[in-house]
């Protein structure tokens, strides 16, 4: 399963509830305000994570040495976004 | 006669239109001569962090509108250091001058306001 993280962690419980019920084979892709998620160490770091490039340079947050999380999260375009999107049968949106 | 207005910027930029109305009221205030200040709290911390590159998701430059505060005298910007320490951030990692506040002090700049919009 792919879920999307689409809303910052810091003042919504999106990553909190989904990391709750997200199985160790799930993937997770932050987008929107939910690259955020990348200044918090919520994430366990044997997680497969995703943020999407554009998101995270509208927010000033492209450069991987500014980030607090400890997770290996792997940044990709909307692209390769698609293609994770057709490798899933399912996809959760988390608002 | 003058009002001291404070606006409460608590949300991210680009994920809602929250964070830009926030300003468009500020510089509409400032056209009225008001006392104005704006105070970055939460995650409106975001709003103030250096290098947003929004070109290639079509949006506009959330710290442009920023920098231009001070040609519209709206000079008073402050944030929350407790708000920052949580999202990782330091005064380094803004973009804009502002003046960082405990949380105390914080709050002893709402208690002098005459109105406080929250956005």
């Amino acid at each position: 399963m792919l879920h999307l993280i689409q809303k910052t962690p810091f003042t919504t419980s999106a990553l909190k509830d989904c990391l709750s019920i997200a199985n160790p084979e799930d993937e997770i892709l932050l987008m929107q305000d939910g690259v955020y998620a990348v200044m918090l160490d919520t994430i366990p770091p044997d997680t497969v994570v995703y943020a999407l490039d554009e998101d995270l340079a509208s927010r000033g947050l492209q450069n991987p040495n500014d980030w607090v999380s400890k997770a290996s999260i792997k940044v990709i375009n909307m692209s390769t976004f698609v293609d994770l999107t057709t490798r899933h049968n399912h996809t959760l949106s988390w608002y | 006669m003058s009002q001291k207005i404070l606006i409460l910027a608590r949300t991210a930029p680009y994920g809602s239109s929250l964070a830009r109305e926030a300003i468009d009221f500020a510089l509409t205030s400032a056209a009225y001569d008001q006392d104005l200040s704006i105070l970055f709290q939460g995650d409106g911390v975001f709003q103030l962090l250096k290098n947003q590159q929004p070109q290639k998701s079509i949006q506009k430059n959330h710290l442009s509108a920023l920098e231009v505060l001070p040609l519209y005298e709206i000079e008073q910007l402050y944030t929350v250091k407790e708000d920052l320490i949580e999202r990782g951030l330091t005064e380094e990692s803004l973009g804009v001058p502002v003046n960082v506040l405990t949380r105390a002090e914080a709050h002893s700049l709402i208690s002098q306001q005459d109105s406080v919009m929250s956005f």
